[in-house]
Parts: structure tokens; C-alpha cells; sequence
């Protein structure tokens, strides 16, 4: 099971610790974590299942960090569905 | 039967022959009749856009900005319609602009749409409103008078609407409502269905003629009337390109709905509005159907309705015509003893909401 | 180029009467058309130094305010056309006025689209464009009226329109509209302030509206490059201060007050990130008029300053 970005999607990062995210299929326009603005960056380059994700985001992370990468990863992944910018598939 | 918005639609290519006040009456006159959009894009399509000064060509730029925005939202929302129906084993069939857009049919590109308009089977359309329901579609707020026409008498549940998206869903159950003279069967519509997308259904092209038709004639909208008869031209001339059996089967399928009348106003309007080629033995038989004394009056009516609402192009008695238009559509639609009460109480509730305001 | 206050009196009358009143506001050119007598004054008076079109121009809007027939002259009922539709129910005359200046701001509201339209007031002072984003209750018009009395040129009041892929203002300036205690605010601040018709029991309460081309460059109609966002927002009991804010939340800020920012799609989000990275982002947080004007004026040294 992988996870995949509904579009391309467009990205305003200011180096703040959120960021704007346009999902051109919605139309809608979000304000993310600059976390959850890294996952939709990363996913938008091709699809990927929660371990491959994890793999992707963790050397931006230190390690005493990654502990509970997962667990935080998937439960912004299950967000950005609520919102409908992702989708499993 | 010419006035500027109906030339310049017909020959798009002669926006360059306007002066200012020309180009002025013709925006306006677009504006009016919800045209501006269909106009922009035969404008782009012949290439005239380009010519024109900008300070001119930025109003049909921004017609067709609008139409592309309505186009990408008609297409989110219309896929969450169809995931809803499909988790019940309901197709999403669509009507008008709808299905003209995302069809992607010639009368489709430039049209403006207020509401997404589907249909269902009379008997699975409390399924359909349930589960819509269920899928963030809110039943509209409006009074218990209005929840009981839709219901009752029309052929429509009252709107839906989707409040985070703005959207506005009419779930209909036939093309006309059960009150109406003609009995139409809406199983048959049913059986001709035309997948213009995986899992989304249009009208065959006769039946979307029909009922645009239909539609016309008897939904005493007439603010739109111009824009219906436009529909039908592009529509009428499209398929019969398109398809060499379209005319043969269009009055026989009419008859088989028992639409004919409509029908025939249809063709006859768009071929004196917009010059709609329609062959001389079709418009002869389709004449049949409508009583040659009534015609006359027809004419006055639907000619003054059919125009833009502009002093340029309104003709005198527009205003009576509308009136008579409106009271004759709903005459159409109801049996005259529910008719009365059923103004009468419209009117009532206007007052007293006006003075609710004040 | 002929003003509106060259035209004689009885001239300006008539043919406003007769709906030829070609005035050239920004970027449009809107034709104007009256018989109401408070419009017929608000409009002699707001509008005496804006250019009227040369005949033959192309007209972009044509506006109507006018007294509808016997029953409506009866009833003291007046109409707003646009397009020879009536979007409003009929207005009282003692709100005809206030009806027109909400009319034409709906005519670049809902059909312009070839700029990027926030609802903000935008001002300017030499070559430093401020746009001040208007969210409700923020005091946002009382201040870019009180600017317009102190040296600042009133851009617009309720239209900031930035060309797409600039950081470019296009100037579009019409009456301030104020409301309720901001009236009696700004006549306290200035004796100078010019004001049109008042217009009471509207859905907002008291409206009325300030002449604001008060600067020689008020009708120049060149862009001018926005340098700054600030969020007014007056308050009684907050600490008075001027604070730079985020840009991402400045962005949907400016976003959700904007009038076309979704409809233009791609195009909005790529429009709003370039003026957004390009502008410093401000919250002005103020009870005192004469705070703010200060706080305002020294935008531009704090901006060379960084």
C-alpha cells in the first residue's frame, strides 16, 4: 500500500515552521507543518509505502529523534488524507 | 430576429468589426444572458481574441478564467458525487451543463453552471439522498412549504449543497415533474445511457436535446432562456454532424417520451434565434404537434422572453410576456387547481419575509 | 484632459441624468448614471478631480442609481443597475448613495480577473507601496483615511490589484467608505476630511464617504511596487505595536481575504507567493490614530534598516 499525492501540488516554503501547500485538485490551499510540508514534497516525487517514507525523511532527522518516526509519520500521512491531498492506493 | 449577442455568436470573427459602444452592448449583453463565457471561447476559437485591445479582451479573458475554475471544481465534486452513489450501487448520471462539460461536448465549452444536476430512479432517489447525506452533502434550510413542492409535485428533492465547497447538488428523478401533462417514462432515459467518463453517465445526445428542450419550455426560467436556446443550436448542429442517424431518430424518440411539443418550440426558436439548420421536413412534421392557432401568440411570447434582458434588444411588452410565460410554465407543471394556492402562498411568504428585514 | 468639476453645473447634471458620465477610476473607465439627488452630490462632490473618458472610449462598466418609476418614486425607492440588471432589492433613497459605491466596488469584485485582487486598502508615500489587507472590525478603512489625510495617496481603499509575477500595485482610488464611529473619528481628526451623502439604516449602520484623491499623483495611473503588508487591527486594550508577522500565515491570511485568489487557480498561488517573499509582513496593532501614522512612517527606514 502506498501513499500518493491527488497532484503535483505546489509548495511555498519561507523557512518557517509551516508551510503553504496548493493541491491543484482540490483547489484548496493549506497551511501545513513544515513536517507534513516534507512528506507532500518527498511524496510528490513518486509514491511511496509508510517504511520507504521513513527512510526518505530520516536523515533529516537526528537520530534520538526517529524512535517514533513511524507512528508520527503515519498519523500525518492519515491527516493529509482527511484532507484529502493524499490517497492510499 | 437579430440582435448583437446572437450575431457575434453565430460570427464570432466579426468582434472586430465593433466599435467601443458595440463592444460595450455586447459585453453586457453577455453578462445578462450567462453567454459571456461561450462567447469568449468562439471569440478564442476563430482566433479574434488575440486582435482585440486589451482593455477590451481582458473581460472575455476573464469569462474564461471563470468557466476553467467552475470546470476543475465541476470535476472534484462530481467524482465525490459519483464515489457516494457508487458505495450504494448507484450510477452518477448528469444533466445540462453538467454533462455538457465534462462530456466534453462543443456546447459544453464556455458554459457557465450554477448547480451539478443528476439523476436517478424515482424509486432509489431516498437511497440516493441518504447516502449523500452520509457524504457531506447538507439537505438545503429551506421552509417546510417549499421541502413539500419539491417533493410532492416536482421531480427534484429540495438541493443539496456541500458547505465546505459551495457546491449545490439537484438530484432529480425525471425530466419533468409527475404533475405535468405529458407522462414522461424516465426508465427510457435510463436505457440509453452514454458513459462520457469511467463511471460517469450523460443522456444520449436525442434525449439531451429533449430535455433541454423541455427544460426550457416548461421551467419558466426564461433569465436563461437565450442560454437554453444557444444549448440546443450547438447541440442540434454538433450531433447531427457527428451522427447521420440523429435527425431520423430525434421526432420518434420525442413521440416515444411524449415530449413533442417542447420539442418542437425548441427546434423552431433556435432555427429563428440562431439560424439552427434543421432540415425543412423535420421542422414541418415537428410543426404538427403544435396547434397552428396558438402560434402566433407563441411567437410573441417566446421571441420577447428569449431575448437578452437589454434595451437594446428588449423589445416592448417584455415584461407582460415574461409574466404570461411564467404563469404558463407553471400551469405546465401543475394541474390549475394546485396552481392557485400554490402562487398565492409564494407571494404571501415574499411579504412577509420583506417585512421580517425591515 | 477634461475633470469632472470643469463640466458646468447644470451641464454635469443633465448629462448624468442621461447616463453619459464616462469617469476614468484606475484601470476602468465607468459610465455613470443618476437622477437621485444625493447621488447627483456625492458624485459632484467625490469625484470632481477624476478624468472623465474621451468620447468614444471604451467603457468597461455602466452604473445606474436611479428612482424606478411612479410606485418606486412613491415608495422613496431607488436602483442599482448594472449590466441593465437590478442585482439589489430596492434601496431607500436615504441609502442610494452608499448603494452606488458598494455597486461599483461589485462590478471589479466580481468580473475583473486579469490582476490578483486582495480586499485591502493600499497606500503609498514616495515610492513605498503599503497593502493593508482588510480583515472586518480591523479599522482598516479609518486608518487608510487618516493616512490619506497626512501625505499618504490613497491607492485603494478596498482593492489591492497586483498584476500577476510582480509585486506591483495598480492604483484604483474611490472614496474611503467609513462606518458608524469612524465617521465622527476622522472629522475629529482633520477639519479637512471632505465628506459625500450619509447614509443611515444601512445592513452596516452609518456609512459615508471621504474624498481621498487628495495628493497631486492621486490620478497617476503608473503601479507602484509594494514594499510592505501590514494587518491593521485596532484595539482598545492591546499594547500599541508594530511587529513584523510570518509569511506563510500572512500568505492564507491574504488568501482567504482575497476576491479571486482561488478562481485563478495555479496561477493565484504562484501570484501571492511572489508578492508575499518580496514583502516584509507586519501586524499593526493600535488605539491611537496618530500612534499608527507614526508607526506607518517609519515602514520605510525599518525596511532599509534590515
Amino acid at each position: 500500500m502506498k501513499w500518493r499525492a491527488h497532484s503535483p501540488g505546489r509548495l511555498y516554503d519561507a523557512d518557517e515552521s509551516t508551510v503553504v501547500y496548493f493541491d491543484s485538485h482540490s483547489g484548496d490551499t493549506h497551511l501545513l507543518s513544515d513536517f507534513a510540508g516534507c512528506i507532500m514534497q518527498t511524496l510528490t516525487r513518486q509514491p511511496m509505502t509508510t517504511e520507504e517514507l521513513v527512510r526518505a525523511l530520516t536523515p533529516s532527522f537526528e537520530p534520538d529523534d526517529t524512535s517514533d518516526l513511524s507512528d508520527l509519520v503515519t498519523g500525518v500521512l492519515e491527516e493529509l488524507v482527511t484532507l484529502d491531498i493524499l490517497k492510499k492506493t | 430576429m437579430t440582435f448583437l449577442l446572437a450575431q457575434l455568436l453565430l460570427h464570432p470573427e466579426r468582434v472586430l468589426e465593433l466599435d467601443n459602444a458595440q463592444l460595450n452592448v455586447l459585453l453586457s449583453q453577455g453578462r445578462n444572458s450567462r453567454l459571456l463565457g461561450s462567447l469568449a471561447f468562439e471569440m478564442q476559437r476563430v482566433g479574434a481574441d488575440t486582435q482585440l485591445p486589451q482593455i477590451v479582451d481582458r473581460h472575455f479573458q476573464s469569462a474564461r478564467l471563470i468557466y476553467e475554475k467552475q470546470k476543475q471544481d465541476l470535476s472534484y465534486d462530481s467524482e465525490k458525487v459519483r464515489l457516494a452513489l457508487d458505495s450504494v450501487g448507484q450510477k452518477l448520471v448528469l444533466l445540462k451543463g453538467a454533462a455538457y462539460i465534462l462530456g466534453g461536448l462543443p456546447v459544453g465549452r464556455g458554459r457557465y453552471i450554477t448547480d451539478i444536476d443528476i439523476i436517478v430512479p424515482k424509486d432509489r432517489i431516498d437511497e440516493a439522498e441518504r447516502t449523500l447525506i452520509a457524504f457531506d452533502w447538507e439537505a438545503a434550510d429551506i421552509d417546510p412549504y417549499d421541502d413539500h413542492y419539491y417533493r410532492t409535485w416536482g421531480h427534484e428533492i429540495p438541493p443539496l449543497t456541500n458547505l465546505k465547497r459551495e457546491t449545490t447538488l439537484d438530484v432529480h428523478h425525471n425530466i419533468l415533474p409527475p404533475t405535468a401533462g405529458p407522462n414522461v417514462d424516465a426508465s427510457l432515459l435510463f436505457e440509453q445511457l452514454i458513459e462520457v467518463k469511467p463511471g460517469i453517465y450523460t443522456l444520449s445526445w436525442k434525449d439531451m436535446v429533449i430535455h433541454s428542450a423541455t427544460h426550457l419550455f416548461h421551467e419558466g426560467e426564461f433569465h436563461h432562456g437565450l442560454r437554453d436556446l444557444w444549448d440546443l443550436d450547438r447541440m442540434l448542429r454538433d450531433f447531427s454532424a457527428r451522427d447521420p442517424r440523429f435527425w431520423g431518430g430525434l421526432l420518434p424518440r420525442a413521440e416515444q417520451l411524449q415530449l413533442t411539443g417542447s420539442l418542437f418550440h425548441g427546434l423552431n426558436y433556435a432555427n429563428q434565434v440562431f439560424e439552427t439548420p434543421v432540415p425543412a421536413h423535420i421542422l414541418e412534421e415537428a410543426s404538427s404537434w403544435s396547434r397552428a392557432l396558438r402560434k402566433p401568440l407563441m411567437d410573441f411570447l417566446f421571441l420577447r422572453a428569449l431575448r437578452p434582458n437589454h434595451p437594446q434588444s428588449r423589445l416592448r411588452h417584455t415584461d407582460l410576456a415574461l409574466n404570461l410565460l411564467y404563469f404558463r410554465s407553471h400551469y405546465l407543471r401543475m394541474p390549475l387547481h394546485l396552481l392557485l394556492p400554490h402562487l398565492a402562498k409564494k407571494a404571501w411568504m415574499r411579504r412577509i419575509k420583506k417585512n421580517g428585514a425591515a | 484632459m477634461q475633470l469632472l468639476h470643469h463640466l458646468a453645473a447644470d451641464e454635469f447634471k443633465e448629462r448624468l441624468s442621461r447616463g453619459d458620465i464616462p469617469l476614468r477610476i484606475g484601470p476602468y473607465v465607468y459610465n455613470l448614471q443618476s437622477n437621485v439627488p444625493s447621488v447627483v452630490t456625492g458624485i459632484e462632490t467625490l469625484y470632481a478631480d477624476f478624468q472623465l473618458a474621451k468620447p468614444g472610449e471604451f467603457i468597461d462598466y455602466n452604473v445606474t442609481l436611479e428612482c424606478s418609476g411612479i410606485l418606486g418614486r412613491l415608495r422613496g425607492e431607488a436602483k442599482f443597475i448594472f449590466d441593465n440588471n437590478s442585482p439589489f432589492d430596492p434601496i431607500p433613497k436615504g441609502q442610494a448613495y452608499a448603494f452606488l459605491e458598494w455597486g461599483m466596488n461589485w462590478c471589479v469584485s466580481l468580473h475583473t480577473n486579469e490582476y490578483l485582487k486582495l480586499h485591502a486598502g493600499a497606500v503609498s508615500r514616495a515610492d513605498f507601496a503599503v497593502i493593508m489587507p482588510g480583515l472586518p472590525g480591523a479599522g482598516k478603512s479609518t486608518l487608510c483615511a487618516a493616512l490619506g489625510l497626512s501625505g499618504w495617496r490613497v491607492l485603494s481603499d478596498e482593492h489591492a490589484m497586483i498584476p500577476p509575477n510582480t509585486t506591483e500595485v495598480i492604483p484604483l482610488s474611490r472614496p474611503v467608505s467609513l462606518k458608524n464611529e469612524s465617521i465622527d473619528v476622522i472629522k475629529s481628526f482633520s477639519s479637512a476630511a471632505i465628506f459625500g451623502p450619509v447614509s443611515k439604516e444601512t445592513h452596516k449602520g452609518v456609512v459615508a464617504h471621504m474624498k481621498a484623491d487628495l495628493q497631486p499623483d492621486s490620478h497617476d495611473a503608473k503601479s507602484l511596487q509594494a514594499r510592505a503588508m501590514v494587518f491593521p487591527r485596532y484595539s482598545k486594550d492591546d499594547p500599541q505595536q508594530l511587529t513584523r508577522r510570518r509569511r506563510t500565515d500572512s500568505f492564507i491570511l491574504a488568501a482567504y481575504h482575497s476576491f479571486n485568489y482561488s478562481l485563478l487557480c495555479d496561477a493565484g498561488f504562484e501570484a501571492m507567493k511572489t508578492l508575499i517573499e518580496n514583502v516584509d509582513c507586519y501586524d499593526l496593532v493600535y488605539h491611537d490614530l496618530e500612534w499608527a501614522l507614526m508607526a506607518m512612517d517609519q515602514l520605510p527606514e525599518l525596511q532599509s534598516g534590515q
